[in-house]
């Protein structure tokens, strides 16, 4: 009997281990890809560079002073870590299925950004901006008689400077407010903060 | 006898002195009671205290009581179209094509950074995506109505006329600069966009800042260290936001300037009222 259970956990495990990405495991990230022809790569670093990190805490203009991101932004979509992201970008990105959204405002994310993300400040995404519907579009949305279909709508991970900061959540709310749907997209909330502090690359020119 | 004539002689003397001495006095009280003025002044006015002296150069022709219009007028509908854009499509309906001032497009924020999102969206897709910027053609009601009117060579008081009437109706909206501080639209400055665009779009020179725009009031702080200018306008009856941009920049576009200077007590470019005191910053 007790040995009939240790070959069903066995097998669970096995069957885990084999749907689980390659870099789903103890080692360093080290992942290379192409977005749009150009080759990219993840990798993480054995030091840290403290002022870098430190640069990233920040408050966001959203709240007075400094401020918690809650864990969960929204019903259904989902709040995700590093290992997800990287996934996420090696086999979404990657293929053009999926965008990486930095939410920050233009001058923070000169500070540096995930490389592969795309910089949408959810200033753009407001009712007056005249090109809001352009965005949209690029996003997957399809207009049909003057109403925005998302039934395309790209798969999207935002992140924003950390948990410090409201710039992601505020995009998300922004987005579910246009009607993109929530299991379209996930919340990275550990952002460039935790990003750097785990000693992964990040990227400083304007992409 | 020598005595007196001392007496007289001291009498006459201090007398002169007296007389001669006179005006310096007077000269001197003058700046001390400036000085305690000033003094006064800083103790009310925060905003003043590091000013050492202030002149005030006031035209003699804005020097009114400011009146407050609490009536509210004609609400006329505004919508968020630009007058660049207005100009165009008037003139593309008349058969003019104006190429849009490429430095107004670059000028607008919103379209450099949402070109921006799309070029880095479409490195990722792979789908060039860029910004819907359609050719000119009149659109909204406003252009039609003004195509039309300018088609039959209407004179510019008759379309001011039908202008207003159809936005008391309100079937034609307007761009927020065209509302004046009596709540009309200002089919002058409308009128005058479009010859412009039309002059440069022909090759002639753009619109220069006149060199003494009208009604302006100048103030000249001068601190310790710096001389500082301040221009104000205030608001006349029949102004508009776009009227007072042509009147200190020479285009209308340059609203914006004084929009921002005076979000504190403009909620919007279409509700300036008349006595109100803007500041007009520096082109």
């Amino acid at each position: 009997m007790l040995s009939h259970k240790i070959s069903v956990a066995l097998a669970i495990s096995i069957g885990l281990s084999t749907s689980v990405i390659a870099q789903a495991t103890d080692d360093a990230v080290n992942v290379g890809f192409n977005v749009g022809g150009v080759a990219q790569f993840f990798a993480q670093s054995e030091t840290i560079d403290a002022a870098q990190v430190a640069s990233h805490f920040r408050t966001s203009p959203s709240c007075n002073g400094p401020c918690l991101a809650p864990l969960a932004v929204a019903n259904n979509v989902p709040t995700i870590g590093e290992r997800e992201v990287i996934s996420f970008v090696a086999t979404k990105v990657a293929d053009g299925k999926g965008l990486l959204i930095d939410s920050r405002n233009v001058d923070d994310r000169g500070t540096g950004f995930i490389s592969t993300s795309v910089n949408i400040p959810s200033a753009l995404l407001q009712p007056d901006n005249p090109f809001l519907n352009d965005i949209l579009q690029a996003m997957g949305a399809r207009e049909f008689q003057g109403t925005l279909n998302f039934a395309d709508a790209l798969p999207l991970v935002v992140f924003d400077d950390g948990p410090s900061t409201l710039d992601a959540p505020n995009l998300i709310t922004t987005l579910l407010n246009l009607g993109y749907p929530a299991d379209k997209m996930s919340y990275y909330r550990g952002g460039m903060l935790v990003w750097t502090a785990l000693g992964l690359n990040t990227e400083d020119a304007k992409s | 006898m020598i005595r007196s004539v001392v007496a007289l002689f001291v009498f006459a003397v201090v007398l002169c002195g007296y007389i001669v001495l006179r005006p310096s006095d007077n000269g001197r009280a003058t700046p001390a009671i400036g000085n305690d003025a000033t003094v006064t002044r800083a103790q009310t006015d925060i905003t003043l205290a590091p000013v050492t002296a202030t002149a005030v150069l006031t035209n003699s022709a804005v020097i009114q009581a400011p009146q407050r219009n609490t009536a509210p007028g004609i609400n006329v509908p505004v919508d968020n179209s630009t007058m660049d854009a207005t100009a165009a499509n008037v003139l593309a309906g008349l058969g003019l094509n104006v190429e849009q001032n490429p430095n107004a497009v670059n000028d607008d924020p919103m379209l450099r950074m949402t070109t921006g999102v799309l070029s880095g969206i479409g490195a990722i897709t792979g789908n060039t995506v860029t910004t819907a910027s359609p050719d000119p053609t009149p659109t909204t009601a406003l252009e039609m109505l003004v195509v039309q009117a300018l088609k039959e060579g209407q004179n510019d008081a008759y379309i001011d006329t039908l202008v207003n009437e159809a936005a008391t109706a309100g079937t034609i909206t307007v761009p927020q600069i065209l509302v004046t501080s009596d709540g009309r639209v200002d089919t002058h400055v409308l009128l005058a966009s479009i010859i412009t665009q039309a002059t440069i779009a022909a090759g002639g020179a753009a619109p220069t800042a006149p060199d003494r725009p009208e009604g302006v009031e100048i103030r000249i702080v001068q601190r310790a260290t710096e001389t500082q200018q301040y221009r104000f306008y205030t608001v006349q009856s029949g102004d508009s936001l776009g009227a007072i941009a042509v009147n200190f920049y020479g285009e209308v576009g340059k609203y914006k300037l004084i929009f921002a200077a005076n979000r504190s007590t403009l909620s919007s470019p279409n509700n300036i009222r008349v006595g109100q005191r803007l500041t007009i910053p520096d082109a």
